[in-house]
């Protein structure tokens, strides 16, 4: 006999629609839709309050929800950056009309990435992607001797880098592991404009442009977020000195996240963090 | 509150019940037998039995029990004002002692438990084995000392006025209650709002247990107090009674209070609560066997002892145990009433038990006999107890935890209608949602081959596998006019599926668009006419741009055929991942074609890493037995050797499963090794029946708690260091990295070990916040952790102090280091690699000239490249 469950079944058919959930394995969905709870806010009612912890990540099935000016509507998530980044509301948001939502509970979510990796490097991806575009500070290395980078010093350069702030040693010391000490002359084009990213630097000294004229100096990190977003590179990146360089392979970022899925929960908190942080984000 | 107010607060007001209790009862004792006579006891059960369930019904009905402990008071104030009144009419009225005998069993059925339902909610389950014998000790010590006043007072005044004395001590208890009993706790863990249903009536079929195992414990500590009774009441002078039951309670009180404070601890820890309650049903049939076929009054004198002594003590403690498990909510209201039942229910069994055999004439070795068999059901009803405790625990943890193996359902003629409706959305996205999920199914409808939107058609062609039927075969035709090439393409290829329709290939040999060629192409290979213009086209496409070469692919995987064997290891040589990937899954349709040598080297790159671990599952045994062999060869990259596990692990099988084993205790790489504890977890989670060889994971289990307790003395060591570094702070949290990855590593060896037990809950919930689920998974882990684990690993996981753990763990731990250089030492040498270069680093970077001959003595000869370098850099430095 069939183990039917029209619930679920149509739980699953909503979340396979939205965007983000697009590439997940379908049992992993059906997981998701399991511990989702389904919720009939009336016109008016609160969702969240400004200063209060967010509790549930709303998935819209209909009708909309707003504040801080911005409004969410059927098949987006309310809630998730707030959720994932373990902040408080930043603004009051209700129901703007009569509204039906699948509710994740925030404790849930965390346990839910760590459990199914589909999901937690869809996130990652999603948040990636939309961390390029809000171009995080970097910070100064120290100066390191001219001898080749040992293993010390290259798990102290990962963990300068935004995506690995939050990153166990032990994660970080198998990146670096299959991380490659790289050095090029002046005039090297290490990235093309239009071509699919597929390492991650970091540059230990000399500098580099981008074909916006942006200066890149020791510390900078670049292609990472591209690479876990597997998206292309958006500039043309050229040495204009002597550039030494860590480099990454997204494989290996890739084959670290799936053994350390502690690193993709931190990695996803940071990146949460850093675009609530800014100023009109899109959630 | 303090640690020692939380013992003695409810020992104290325990102590000042029972002593009012006792005085009452020896009371009740002395004028019963004395007026009344023995014959009227079971009587007097039975009524007490009617009475108690009567108010508990009636308590839980209009008071409810939201605040135990006012409840308490409101008890002992009616306990006051009913004994004041006894007391008063007891001397001219003779059936007054009746009422008085029912009265002392109504006070006492709903005090005491109340007096447990009040401790039970200050109390997690360690806390409660640890105190619940000292608060149990102040019972039996106020028993003790209300029989010795009763028995004082006995010999001075008339046994009546004893009653009076009882409602005085009520009333001095009512104070101390007021004052000293202690205030619920309030961080019980919430269980999902779903979930907290099931866990009620989960929790309510344990109750039922429980009232069974009390009921069946009753009635045999009753027939035993009953014979007990009626060859003293033989022997012994009426007016002697009084003074004779205080002297024997106060002997017997005395030996429950040493096996309260002496045993009760120790047992409770030792043998756990099943363990405990076990030794007085133990007693009962050894004592009742030996009466029954002597008849010696030493054997029923010993029964009583074995009664006296741990009914208070032992025995009581362990039920109060039992119900810790079940949460407040379903305690609270279900207790009071389950104590009643199973108290005075199993008196009145009891009585109903002593009518009937005195009816037939028994003897008192006859009662002998009876207790002998009620107490052989007890200890089998204890038994299956024990397993319901632990299994309640485990559900009050299920029910805070996410839903984790959830599956999309089978679908039936319901929901494939309820996805044909989405699939006929117009919106592409449900459309394409809906059709997925049809298409996992095997329901391809020929519908969705007329959608308006050309990526549902495009995406339902591709979804058609194996013979198409009919219904399709028809709409086929109408596809290959269709606008859209890749849906020509598709519907070419498909049509050339259920025969050569060779016009309709060749005129499309020369189309634009490369999938529609490749599909023409593709089709012609076999037909003469056609053959060469078929392989110099697809030449062409295999010379031409990526998108050339994978509607080549696309087209053979229409009809994979042996002929393009070749052709496909060729595209998977060029390492174009989009290429590689749409190989794959062709290869994945026809493993036959698959080259094993290069599918493992695929395994390397996680772009296709999923395809190529499909096409070896299609591979079956011939792709296992390729992984195993890999898996145990050393000349294996280690960026193929790390997917290994898993690979294998789809397969599911015995050999599978007895393969990563084997590996798992002598395998040299921590990454790979977490990966097969991780593939085993997973087999073991979906079919807990693998069978698998316990004895090799028990010692990995073992190994990795030796490596968590090692890595825990270090930190202590560093911790205790003056002057912390960020040298020393970064080896110092590797350290505990290093812990928490073996203890993690254990659990999921236990896990494996016990794969309906959720260990991975249990793991989470013993490091997590919350102190209710961590006493739960405590009680969990107790039950299933292999002896010679659970010493270490509960001094890890509870010692607040490195002194208590170093003391919990005593051998088991490195010996004290002598020096910071000897410490340095032990970590230059142990196994991670990560930390031997950490701490090779500091070594340099402190110029600790001190350690050179050890980093030139411990430096590896194989190791990756990062290791070797390490000790290099730190020996060059060194010598600088």
């Amino acid at each position: 006999m069939p183990d039917y469950n029209p619930t679920l079944l149509r739980r699953v058919l909503m979340l396979r629609q939205v965007p983000l959930l697009a590439a997940a394995d379908l049992d992993e969905l059906a997981t998701v839709a399991e511990n989702m709870i389904e919720s009939r806010l009336p016109a008016g009612a609160s969702v969240a309050r400004a200063g209060k912890r967010v509790t549930s990540v709303h998935l819209i099935i209909e009708g909309r929800i707003e504040g801080n000016g911005h409004a969410w509507g059927p098949r987006q998530l309310f809630g998730a950056l707030e959720v994932l980044a373990g902040r408080d509301a930043a603004a009051d948001a209700i129901a703007a009309t009569d509204t039906r939502t699948l509710e994740l509970p925030a404790r849930d979510v965390a346990e839910l990435l760590e459990d199914n990796f589909g999901l937690l490097i869809a996130t990652l991806r999603d948040l990636a992607a939309r961390m390029i575009r809000i171009a995080p500070p970097t910070s100064r290395l120290p100066g390191f001797s001219s001898d080749a980078l040992g293993l010390v010093e290259r798990v102290i350069m990962f963990r300068k880098q935004l995506p690995f702030v939050g990153a166990c040693l032990d994660a970080l010391t198998a990146l670096a592991h299959t991380s490659e000490e790289v050095r090029w002359p002046v005039g090297t084009v290490v990235a093309r404009a239009g071509e699919r990213a597929s390492d991650g630097l970091i540059i230990v000294e000399g500098s580099l442009r981008t074909s916006r004229g942006e200066e890149l100096f020791s510390g900078a990190s670049l292609g990472h977020l591209e690479t876990l977003a597997n998206l292309h590179h958006i500039d043309t990146i050229e040495t204009v000195s002597a550039v030494r360089a860590l480099r990454s392979s997204g494989p290996a970022m890739l084959d670290v996240l799936e053994d350390h899925t502690d690193v993709g929960l931190a990695m996803i908190a940071t990146f949460a963090a850093a675009m609530l942080d800014t100023p009109n984000h899109m959630n | 509150m303090s640690s020692r107010r939380a013992v003695l607060a409810p020992a104290t007001v325990l102590f000042s019940i029972m002593v009012a209790h006792a005085l009452l009862e020896t009371a009740r004792d002395a004028l019963f037998l004395s007026r009344l006579g023995p014959q009227l006891l079971a009587s007097a059960y039975l009524v007490i039995a009617a009475v108690a369930l009567l108010a508990v019904t009636a308590v839980r009905k209009w008071g409810g029990v939201r605040d135990p402990r006012r409840m308490l008071v409101v008890f002992l104030i009616g306990a006051v004002i009913g004994t004041a009144a006894l007391a008063s009419v007891i001397a001219v009225q003779r059936s007054a002692v009746f009422v008085l005998y029912v009265w002392t069993g109504l006070v006492a059925t709903v005090v005491v438990p109340m007096f447990w339902t009040v401790v039970d909610r200050s109390l997690r389950v360690a806390e409660a084995k640890r105190v619940f014998a000292v608060i149990g000790a102040g019972g039996v010590l106020g028993a003790m000392v209300g029989s010795a006043v009763a028995s004082a007072l006995g010999s001075m005044i008339a046994a009546q006025h004893l009653v009076t004395a009882g409602a005085i001590a009520f009333a001095l208890s009512t104070l101390v209650v007021f004052v000293l009993a202690p205030r619920p706790l309030d961080d019980e863990a919430a269980p999902l709002r779903k979930r907290h249903e099931i866990l009620s009536r989960r929790s309510r079929r344990y109750v039922w247990l429980l009232i069974i195992v009390g009921l069946v414990s009753t009635v045999t500590l009753t027939l035993a107090d009953l014979t007990f009774k009626r060859v003293l009441s033989e022997r012994l002078d009426p007016g002697d009674l009084a003074t004779a039951f205080g002297a024997i309670y106060t002997g017997l009180n005395f030996i429950g209070l040493v096996i309260q404070l002496a045993v009760t601890p120790r047992l409770l820890v030792r043998t756990g609560v099943g363990g405990a309650l076990m030794v007085l049903p133990i007693l009962l049939v050894t004592t009742a066997t030996g009466f029954t076929l002597t008849g010696a009054l030493l054997a029923i004198i010993a029964l009583k002892l074995a009664d006296g002594g741990l009914r208070h003590s032992l025995h009581r403690v362990g039920s109060e145990i039992l119900y810790l498990p079940v949460p407040a909510v379903v305690r609270d209201s279900w207790k009071p009433i389950a104590d009643a039942v199973s108290h005075r229910g199993g008196q009145a069994l009891a009585a109903v038990l002593a009518l009937g055999l005195a009816s037939i004439g028994a003897g008192a070795r006859l009662f002998g006999a009876a207790i002998t068999v009620v107490a052989i059901a007890w200890l089998a009803a204890i038994s299956i107890a024990r397993r319901a405790y632990v299994a309640q625990f485990r559900h009050t943890l299920e029910a805070g935890e996410i839903e984790r193996d959830a599956r999309v359902p089978d679908l039936d003629n319901d929901s494939v209608e309820l996805l044909e409706q989405a699939l006929s959305s117009p919106d592409e996205v449900e459309a394409l949602a809906a059709l997925e999920l049809l298409a996992r199914g095997g329901h391809v409808p020929a519908l969705a081959l007329y959608h308006p939107r050309a990526t549902v058609v495009r995406r339902a062609l591709a979804s058609l596998q194996g013979e198409l039927r009919p219904d399709v075969i028809r709409v086929l035709g109408h596809l290959l006019s269709h606008s859209d090439p890749e849906i020509r393409a598709a519907a070419l290829a498909a049509a050339s599926r259920t025969g050569c329709n060779c016009e309709q290939l060749a005129a499309a040999v020369d189309d634009p668009n490369p999938y529609v060629r490749a599909a023409a192409l593709v089709g012609l290979v076999d037909d003469r006419a056609h053959e060469k213009t078929a392989a110099a086209g697809i030449a062409a496409l295999m010379a031409g741009s990526v998108g050339d070469r994978i509607a080549l692919v696309h087209a053979i995987g229409y009809t994979p055929h042996d002929r393009f064997r070749g052709l496909l290891n060729e595209l998977i040589a060029r390492r174009e991942p989009a290429v590689v990937r749409e190989v794959l899954r062709v290869l994945a349709r026809a493993p036959q074609l698959a080259d094993l040598e290069r599918m493992l080297g695929l395994l390397e790159d996680p772009h296709v890493r999923g395809d190529a671990r499909r096409v070896f599952t299609a591979l079956g045994s011939r792709g296992l037995h390729r992984l195993i062999a890999a898996l145990d060869d050393p000349r294996t990259p280690l960026g193929v050797r790390r997917h290994l596990p898993r690979t294998i692990s789809r397969f599911a099988s015995p050999v599978a499963a007895s393969a990563l084993v084997a590996r798992l205790l002598r395998e040299p790489d921590g990454t790979t090794e977490f990966k097969i504890l991780r593939a085993l977890g997973r087999m073991r989670t979906t079919d807990p029946k693998l069978p698998i060889d316990t004895a090799a994971l028990h010692e990995y289990v073992r190994r990795s708690v030796a490596d968590a307790v090692r890595y825990a003395t270090y930190r202590d060591h560093l911790d205790a260091q003056p002057d912390a570094t960020p040298g020393t702070r970064l080896i110092g949290e590797l350290l505990e990295e290093k812990q928490r990855r073996a203890l993690e590593h254990t659990f999921r060896g236990l896990g494996i070990l016990n794969p309906l037990d959720d260990l991975r809950s249990v793991h989470a919930a013993l490091v997590g916040a919350s102190d209710s689920r961590r006493s739960a998974a405590r009680e969990i882990l107790e039950s299933l952790a292999p002896t010679d684990v659970r010493t270490p690993l509960f001094a890890l996981l509870d010692a607040r102090s490195a002194d208590e753990r170093r003391a919990h763990l005593a051998e088991l731990a490195p010996a004290p280091f002598r020096s910071h250089e000897e410490f340095l030492g032990a970590l230059l040498a142990d196994p991670s690699e990560s930390l031997k270069c950490v701490v090779a680093h500091y070594v340099a970077e402190r110029h600790l000239v001190a350690l050179r001959g050890d980093l030139a003595r411990l430096r590896p000869i194989v190791a990756p490249p990062l290791v070797i370098y390490a000790f290099d850099q730190a020996i060059a430095r060194l010598d600088a």
